[in-house]
């Protein structure tokens, strides 16, 4: 779908399951193709039996750019953008959870802030949030064994507790601060962090990497002690970030320690710190 | 190789030498760009004299390999000094054989170097992803963007070696002779023109220095031999062979080009040649010339006259 711009009149009284809106539906193999297709499309209310179609909800004009445009308060449309696989999505206010669940490309800039378990089980594209996120951002769909699996991540924001839970691959970067239980239970992949993160970091992760400007005051008992060593990937990581988060990519290139663990786990994760 | 003695009607000169009306015959070849690393140049340089050594031909050596150019700490993905390296094989088999074989024993030994993928393509040779099994179980894989590379731990801290790079089709075995009227004047001729190569991108002159004295012709008085020397061009049999020169050639000298493009093979004799004739001149050399098989055997011909058009 492209050139669509979608302007909320007012916000529904209801929690909406808002996956149908921009997503593949139950009589639709794929994103809205038209005006009209998206008007018609019917949205489930959350927690009953109803549902609401678009046209009620939205002002549906076609638009000249070749990117999708969402205007209004979203916080009640929770799957928004799941599954978006290929072009330009704008989301121009805050949105519920579950933002781009499932998501396999192209790219998605929301300016404002999403619920919980926004991004989860990414595949792949770029998603820009720059807002908060709630919890659990990147986390596995409930009941897999893996999180993100792809894709970049960059939150100006912060973001909440368990952010890159199960993750295992794709990037996660977090501008701002995040709260407890940082990459918990990591299989592999980056989490780049430019605030502070809190409480324990990176419990049982087995695999991947974490990386923390600030460098808390202390760290799991599971983890070794720091060592400084020089790492040619963390150049390379820092490459491949965009100017939003070039004070990452600028401590990233300067001297590193690195603690290895979670011991209990395989022991193979990594948090990178700043050598002081 | 056989010299293609064609009347010259219209001789050709540079800088007062003759450049024969003859042709250099090339062949299809498959090639790879490596982007090799190190803490200093020094420990770079290091690293690719050993992962170039013995990479002079495609007859024994298996592939031809050799220093594109030094890299800046600008063009390089990790911001350290490097060194672009070329190598050529006949085939993408033996190019995947020796590329990680090389990389195992003359990269990942060498202090702080690491090594990526210098070129895009969508064939793909081993590096990292051969060479991980060395970290017995503590590599680590790392995807960043849709690049996917390996760190294996090593006494220095880590090696990072790009899992894999590309190859691509290219061209082997453009070439010039320098028919020479001294062995000090030829060789005079012959660092002028592999100096002016040297800068070019996209090609390398596998020999030492550029440049070989063992012109070769197919096929050999010994059975098993499938190349011997070229006693056509021997000076010192002159009188005893056949030979399509007189007794004013001393010495020859002739540099063989690998390159990406057939462009720029061309453009790299071109280069040579005039760097070669006004090194020395008349004085020092009695004419450049080519060397070619007929032209049943390669499908590039890069004609002299054409080149230096």
């Amino acid at each position: 779908m492209s050139g669509l711009r979608l302007t909320l009149r007012t916000p529904p009284e209801f929690a909406l399951d808002a996956r149908a809106l921009l997503g593949p539906t139950a009589d639709a193999s794929g994103p809205p193709h038209d005006a009209a297709d998206v008007a018609q499309r019917q949205l489930p209310i959350l927690y009953g039996r109803a549902t609401i179609a678009v046209g009620e909800l939205f002002d549906v004009t076609e638009n000249a750019s070749d990117a999708t445009v969402l205007v209004g308060d979203l916080t009640r449309f929770h799957g928004l953008a799941a599954a978006w696989s290929t072009g330009k999505l704008l989301v121009e206010g805050d949105v519920g959870d579950a933002f781009c669940s499932g998501m396999s490309g192209g790219e998605v800039t929301l300016r404002g802030s999403a619920g919980t378990a926004a991004c989860q089980q990414l595949r792949g594209g770029m998603v820009r949030l720059t807002g908060d996120v709630g919890d659990d951002l990147g986390r596995p769909y409930p009941g897999r064994i893996s999180g993100m699996r792809g894709g970049m991540v960059l939150v100006s924001g912060n973001a909440g507790r368990y952010a890159g839970y199960r993750l295992r691959r794709g990037t996660l970067v977090v501008l701002g601060d995040c709260g407890d239980s940082l990459g918990t239970d990591m299989v592999a992949g980056t989490i780049l962090v430019a605030g502070r993160a809190s409480g324990t970091i990176g419990g049982g992760m087995r695999r991947g990497t974490i990386f923390l400007t600030h460098s808390p005051h202390e760290f799991a008992p599971r983890f070794t002690e720091p060592q400084p060593i020089q790492l040619g990937i963390a150049h390379l990581i820092a490459n491949g970030l965009t100017p939003e988060a070039a004070v990452l990519a600028r401590c990233l290139r300067g001297p590193l320690v690195r603690h290895l663990g979670d011991l209990t786990a395989h022991g193979m994760g990594e948090i990178w710190t700043p050598a002081t | 190789m056989t010299h293609n003695d064609v009347p010259d009607a219209d001789p050709l000169h540079v800088a007062g030498v003759p450049i024969e009306r003859t042709f250099a015959e090339a062949f299809d070849m498959k090639a790879t760009r490596l982007v090799l690393t190190a803490h200093t140049i020094e420990w770079a340089r290091d690293a690719a004299a050993a992962l170039v050594g013995f990479g002079t031909s495609v007859i024994a050596c298996g592939i031809e390999i050799a220093v594109e150019r030094e890299l800046t700490r600008e063009e390089t993905p990790d911001g350290r000094p490097g060194m672009a390296i070329l190598a050529f094989s006949v085939s993408g088999k033996e190019l995947d054989k020796q590329i990680p074989r090389r990389a195992g024993q003359c990269v990942l030994t060498c202090p702080t170097t690491s090594l990526f993928a210098g070129i895009e393509g969508s064939t793909r040779v081993p590096l990292g992803k051969t060479l991980r099994y060395f970290g017995d179980g503590f590599q680590i894989s790392k995807m960043v963007g849709k690049r996917r590379y390996w760190r294996i731990p090593v006494m220095d801290g880590e090696f990072l070696c790009e899992a894999d790079t590309a190859r691509v089709e290219a061209v082997g075995g453009g070439n010039f002779l320098m028919l020479g009227r001294s062995l000090d004047q030829v060789l005079i001729a012959c660092r002028a023109a592999t100096e002016a190569i040297r800068p070019l991108a996209g090609v390398i002159t596998p020999f030492p220095g550029g440049a070989t004295r063992s012109g070769s012709k197919v096929g050999s008085k010994y059975s098993g031999l499938f190349a011997s020397t070229n006693q056509a061009y021997c000076p010192s049999l002159h009188g005893l062979v056949e030979q399509p020169f007189d007794d004013q050639v001393k010495a020859i000298l002739e540099v063989v080009i690998d390159g990406l493009t057939p462009a720029q093979i061309a453009e790299a004799m071109r280069v040579g040649i005039i760097a070669a004739c006004e090194a020395v001149g008349p004085q020092g050399l009695v004419a450049v010339t080519a060397g070619n098989y007929g032209g049943k055997l390669g499908r590039h011909h890069f004609h002299l006259a054409e080149v230096l058009r």
